[in-house]
């Protein structure tokens, strides 16, 4: 029968050894925990840069959604409340009512309200709203402009393959950051 | 089945033997239910895609028959059959987009709903460990039995849901869609009204009044003034048809000429209608007969004025020469022109008293109408810039003509609202609106006793009372909810609510004990809360209007300018009930009877009724 050996204390050279391997592995740990975090690409999503937007309907028929994600909006402080709205009335209207044959949308997704004459709002019914892009289209050409496309991400499916961004002939789609979704007109850009 | 016995000492315990011939049924019942589950799901997926097939063909987008039928409108844009086949294909192309929409969706659900129990009944009816049964023994009748149950019971169960998916898919398939505003073309002047002038008919015999004035229930039976009893425009019947045809004249009891032109409404007592006419020539009073609508007499009205008066500021849109509406109190009939002459007939047409105000110093002509309290004609007389003193308000002895009372000049300039009587306690007030005062005098001396600064700019809305609140709007500045019962100036004490959406220039108000309706000239109809003041809704209806609306039972009577009447649903939600037209310009008000409402058009005065 052998007697166990007893355990020698370590070095004070093997101990501070030790400690300096600690500590390097350590802030090695720490060193890539906050390169890893610094690295990290925050969340996009997709969205529709109006300026680029070219108005070609396509954004109504590619969406994976049967009502496309992409909604027409209105920026108020550009519009100019026009009575005769070429965003809202056909090109040649035939009175300025809100009568089928003289609206544009193809959905009478707009809505017309007198404020004083002859000023008049517009306001865009999102839910029936298809994206056709009419109303930009009329907007934009006679218009100040106020109306605009962009992607409602309550009903997009932010499924990272759009397939409107592969349909756009005008490449007006672009990853943004999903804290700033939305890419607005403003007054000073029209101006 | 031999019976166990109970050997234990406690309470007697039942214990069920498990028989081997009662073998598990549900595996078997959920085979079956998994291929119906099955079926189900494959006629769903067979209803999605023809949904989907047809859904292309409806897309309003790419209609090419809507691009046509606006193509052919731009080269025969006054074609109003085109117009209509438009606005139909159009309603019917998002009609069935919504349609195939919602059944879309729907119909996806139920798949993903049939999938599910498909997926979880093949499940537990196929892959289910089976142990090892030493003692299988042959299924027994009574065992099938159990089990045709419960596979009929999983049928049923799916019949029914099926049967309940399919309702709530039918059921919320109709469209929300509005049907875009369709103006309704204006009639053709009726072919049947008579080009002459109708022989004058004789009046009925009527028990002459034996008092001076009529009484409150006498007063709420007829029409005898401006917007009816209290200028409130409510109907006291609802018995005459909502929906008629001028062209054709059905629910048209008659339709007359009128001779002299005017913007005044029609007023009725008993079984006669008043109305009055002017130019630049000469004033008339006219009497037809409510049943026949033949002319009983017409009777002209000499004005009073000086030689070498300057002749007086009129503007054809504010109502001609005859713009204020007469009163009547059963015992005579009284008329204000824009002249300034007064005039009082009794209800044969013998004359009984005139007299001139002077020229009114008004911008486009005296268009207030007049009011009765009692035996006194109340005339609301507002002239000029506000300086001066020239404006006041004037109660006259409706026997004479003379001067009852006449109130403290008003800081008011000239106005064209038309005074209402209330009852505010045991105190009759007379209610007259100006810029920017509403203020109210006592009925019997004529002094002030509140006053409320809520008005601008050239005052025309007439006030109303409904639910113990004064009513007063004008566009530019509020509609103001004024308790009556203060003394002073109220602006800051009695003022209930205001309002600042939808406020017209021209129409007053009308309310129906629970809210307040507003009818703009460009045809946004607006309602409030009268308890609150909070609005209820907002309406475009794209039409003009001068006539101000009424309330028919639980309807509210909207008339635009080109003779479109509007029947809507009053209460917080707007809900249009249907349009008739009248074939003719329309200014005036209508006035409610029994079984008839009499309106004055451009040409015509005309009663809706039955023939």
């Amino acid at each position: 029968m052998t007697m166990p050996e007893i355990p020698q204390n370590p070095s004070r050279r093997g101990f501070l050894g030790g400690g300096l391997r600690g500590a390097f592995l350590f802030l090695l740990g720490a060193a890539s925990t906050l390169l890893g975090r610094n690295t990290q690409k925050e969340k996009t999503v997709w969205q529709l840069d109006p300026y680029k937007c070219i108005q070609c309907t396509r954004c109504a028929t590619e969406c994976v959604l049967e009502v496309s994600a992409v909604k027409c909006v209105q920026a108020y402080p550009i519009c100019g409340y026009c009575k005769l709205c070429t965003g809202y009335f056909d090109p040649q209207p035939v009175s300025l009512n809100t009568a089928a044959e003289n609206q544009l949308c193809p959905v009478g997704a707009i809505k017309r309200k007198a404020l004083e004459d002859p000023y008049y709002e517009y306001t865009i019914d999102e839910p029936v709203c298809i994206g056709c892009a009419k109303c930009v289209k009329g907007c934009v050409l006679f218009g100040n402009g106020s109306f605009f496309l962009q992607v409602r991400h309550d009903r997009c499916l932010n499924c990272n393959d759009c397939s409107i961004a592969r349909g756009c002939p005008a490449q007006a789609f672009k990853r943004v950051p999903a804290s700033q979704p939305y890419l607005l007109k403003d007054r000073e850009h029209q101006a | 089945m031999p019976a166990i016995p109970n050997n234990s000492p406690g309470p007697a315990a039942t214990v069920r033997p498990v028989s081997p011939s009662e073998p598990n049924l549900w595996p078997q019942s959920a085979q079956k239910a998994a291929w119906i589950a099955l079926a189900f799901c494959l006629v769903v997926l067979a209803l999605l895609v023809t949904n989907y097939v047809q859904s292309l063909r409806s897309d309003p987008l790419t209609s090419p028959e809507l691009a046509t039928l606006k193509a052919e409108l731009v080269k025969n844009p006054l074609d109003d059959n085109l117009k209509k086949s438009i606005r139909l294909r159009d309603l019917e192309m998002r009609r069935q987009l919504t349609r195939h929409q919602e059944l879309g969706e729907r119909g996806g659900w139920l798949l993903l709903g049939g999938m599910a129990f498909f997926v979880l009944a093949i499940k537990y009816g196929y892959y289910k460990k089976k142990l090892a049964r030493p003692d299988k023994r042959p299924i027994v009748a009574v065992n099938q039995a159990r089990e045709i149950r419960h596979a009929m019971a999983s049928v049923g169960i799916l019949t029914a849901l099926a049967a309940g998916g399919g309702w709530v898919v039918s059921s919320q398939s109709e469209t929300k869609i509005v049907a875009p505003i369709v103006v309704a073309k204006a009639a053709e002047k009726s072919a049947t009204a008579p080009a002459a002038q109708p022989e004058p008919a004789k009046p009925a015999a009527v028990a002459a009044p034996t008092t001076p004035y009529p009484t409150a229930d006498e007063i709420a039976k007829n029409w005898p003034r401006f917007r009816g009893p209290g200028g409130i425009a409510n109907a006291a019947y609802t018995n005459f048809p909502f929906t008629w045809n001028v062209e054709k004249g059905e629910n048209i009891a008659w339709k007359t000429p009128i001779t002299t032109p005017g913007a005044n409404s029609a007023v009725v007592w008993d079984n006669t209608v008043f109305i009055t006419g002017a130019n630049a020539k000469k004033r008339e009073v006219s009497a037809y007969e409510l049943t026949s609508g033949k002319i009983l007499w017409q009777k002209t009205v000499e004005t009073g004025a000086p030689a070498g008066t300057e002749p007086p500021n009129v503007m054809e849109d504010s109502g001609g020469f005859a713009p204020s509406t007469a009163v009547t109190d059963g015992r005579r009939v009284y008329a204000i022109f824009v002249t300034g002459d007064l005039a009082a007939f009794d209800l044969q047409g013998n004359p009984v008293w005139t007299r001139y105000l002077g020229r009114p110093d008004n911008s486009y002509g005296h268009a207030s109408s007049l009011d009765f309290y009692q035996d006194r004609l109340i005339v609301l007389f507002d002239q000029g810039d506000g300086k001066g003193d020239k404006s006041k308000l004037l109660a006259l002895e409706t026997a004479t003509g003379k001067t009852a009372w006449e109130s403290k000049p008003r800081p008011v300039p000239n106005s064209w609202a038309t005074p209402i009587t209330i009852k505010v306690g045991k105190r009759d007030l007379i209610v007259a609106c100006g810029n920017p005062w509403v203020m109210a005098y006592d009925a019997i001396s004529g002094s002030e006793v509140w006053r409320a600064k809520a008005l601008y700019g050239e005052v025309t809305p007439s006030p109303i009372y409904s639910a113990g609140l004064v009513l007063a709007v004008m566009d530019g500045e509020n509609l103001s909810a004024i308790k009556p019962d203060g003394e002073g100036d109220v602006t800051k004490t009695q003022v209930a609510w205001k309002a600042e959406e939808g406020l017209p220039d021209i129409t007053s108000p009308v309310a129906d004990g629970e809210y307040v309706y507003l009818i703009t000239s460009s045809g946004a109809l607006t309602a409030y809360t009268l308890a609150t003041g909070k609005k209820a809704y907002s309406q475009e209806l794209e039409l003009s209007f001068k006539s101000s609306p009424s309330i028919v039972g639980d309807r509210l009577l909207l008339i635009d300018e080109k003779g479109v009447a509007i029947w809507v649903q009053t209460g917080p939600k707007f809900k249009e009930l249907g349009r008739c037209a009248l074939g003719e310009e329309i200014l005036a008000s209508p006035a409610f009877l029994d079984g008839r409402m009499v309106l004055r058009g451009k040409s015509n005065l005309i009663c809706v009724g039955k023939n």
